[in-house]
């Protein structure tokens, strides 16, 4: 049976209604974020921290923080819901009583929890930031000059953070699968969200960073997906 | 009856260094109904499972139609319908919805479920989602979707839970005619010995691990039954038939 066959059954199988109210929740949060960010400077003009938000690239860039640990977080209990409750208990029998292969139903379970919030964070911000966009082009909030340079990066580094959720997303869903538990891939992701957003906040000046940060959280995330592949192919219920 | 649908021989299975099975040897003819007798514990389940592929033997082969269960598991299970343990659903579907869903991972999808769902006493199961069925409902549900794929052998774990007592002589009576019109070959564990004396053409006793007797059911009555299976469980192996 083919991939594209595989990833239709499971969204049959599967309720993501729920998940695109929240993304979409998650989506309008981020513009009041953004509008909230960049009003800190008028509202507060004399505190110098605020001066900080003044700018597009420190504004986006916090605010794409945030971001990233919501949609990691999102992307957990996905993961947790959809591939962690999946083969734990029960499930599992009805999973593994198909003649289907196990690595194939596991690889498309991952796509569907992962890519959908790193799809998701990528299109809610793109919105949302489109939006803000637009109402800076009418009515500037922030002071800082926007330019096709500007709108080009913040495009740029939500993809690369979008990715990342999905990135990280995999590696809790790892960890919950080595523990048979949905709490812990929804902690893991947690954590792991405060972990990556704690460090990439120190490097938010410096733009590399984004990518290095990718390629950082790509090998853990591959060592994640090859136990969980050997502990699918190996599991017994 | 003359070609061994279901197969094991020498098969062990320890968990946590207890031995479930030890050295069980079953074969099972092509359009057999195979009644599993046994103690809580005795090993049914587990059996089972070896045969449909989701257990790993410690030691022996399990196979079904030809094909090792564990080398050929895809094989096997296109051709194998199962209802192990307590059925589980996509309790968010109909149960409509589940069968198809079901003929979908099976390459089917062509094919309408109306059929088997009259055949197991669900006609009209409503759009509702599984979720509010009752156990006999799940039970009944579980059994169209063993059935469904048409496959050649069924392997079923207490298919008889939770029925009401029309809906087993039902059950009963239709794995008798898969068999009969079919050929479909039934392995079954149950601890119902009324309906098994009635709906197999022979039964096994597990006992420490392995099948200690076996004896067709023809003019076993349910007392019968009974009467071999305690003795059975004293006496431990005898030959062949009963």
């Amino acid at each position: 049976m083919g991939m594209g066959k595989l990833i239709a059954l499971e969204l049959r199988r599967i309720r993501l209604r729920p998940y695109h109210l929240a993304a979409g929740a998650c989506g309008a949060a981020m513009l009041a974020f953004l509008y909230l960010m960049a009003a800190i400077p008028r509202m507060d003009p004399a505190d110098g921290g605020a001066a900080l938000l003044a700018s597009y690239d420190f504004l986006l860039g916090l605010t794409q923080l945030v971001f990233l640990a919501v949609f990691t977080v999102f992307a957990g209990v996905m993961s947790a819901r959809f591939v962690v409750e999946g083969y734990s208990g029960t499930q599992a029998l009805l999973l593994f009583s198909y003649p289907v292969s196990r690595r194939k139903v596991l690889l498309v379970k991952l796509a569907v929890a992962l890519l959908y919030p790193a799809a998701a964070m990528f299109l809610w911000g793109t919105a949302a930031q489109g939006v803000f966009f637009l109402t800076e082009a009418l009515l500037p909030l922030c002071p800082d000059t926007l330019t096709a340079g500007t709108v080009l990066w913040s495009l740029c580094s939500l993809l690369c953070r979008s990715l990342l959720a999905g990135l990280l997303g995999l590696m809790a869903a790892g960890l919950g699968l080595w523990r048979r538990s949905i709490p812990t891939a929804i902690i893991s992701a947690l954590l792991l969200s405060c972990l990556a957003c704690q460090g990439l906040s120190a490097l938010l000046p410096f733009r590399p960073a984004m990518g290095l940060a990718l390629i950082a959280g790509a090998v853990p995330a591959a060592w994640a997906l090859r136990y969980m592949i050997r502990q699918v192919d190996e599991m017994e219920v | 009856m003359n070609q061994a649908a279901i197969s094991a021989k020498g098969l062990c299975r320890s968990f946590a260094g207890k031995e479930v099975l030890r050295d069980c040897t079953l074969s099972v003819p092509r359009g057999c109904v195979y009644g599993l007798l046994g103690r809580n514990g005795a090993g049914k389940t587990t059996l089972l499972k070896l045969l449909a592929g989701l257990l790993r033997p410690t030691a022996g082969t399990a196979g079904v139609l030809g094909l090792d269960s564990i080398r050929d598991r895809e094989a096997v299970l296109r051709r194998v319908g199962c209802l192990i343990e307590t059925p589980v659903f996509y309790e968010h579907l109909s149960a409509e919805e589940n069968l198809r869903l079901h003929l979908a991972c099976m390459g089917m999808e062509e094919r309408d479920p109306g059929p088997e769902l009259a055949l197991v006493g669900l006609p009209a199961p409503g759009e509702g989602p599984v979720s509010a069925f009752s156990l006999g409902m799940r039970q009944r549900l579980a059994v169209a979707r063993a059935i469904l794929h048409r496959p050649e052998v069924l392997l079923l774990d207490e298919p008889m839970n939770g029925l009401d007592p029309v809906g087993m002589r039902e059950l009963g009576a239709q794995l008798r005619r898969l068999s009969e019109e079919r050929g479909v070959t039934v392995l079954l564990s149950s601890h119902l010995l009324s309906e098994l004396a009635r709906t197999a053409h022979r039964v096994g006793v597990l006992e420490g691990g392995r099948i200690v007797r076996e004896t067709d059911t023809a003019g076993l009555s349910a007392g019968g039954l009974e009467e071999y299976f305690l003795s059975a469980l004293k006496g431990g192996i005898s030959d062949g038939n009963g």
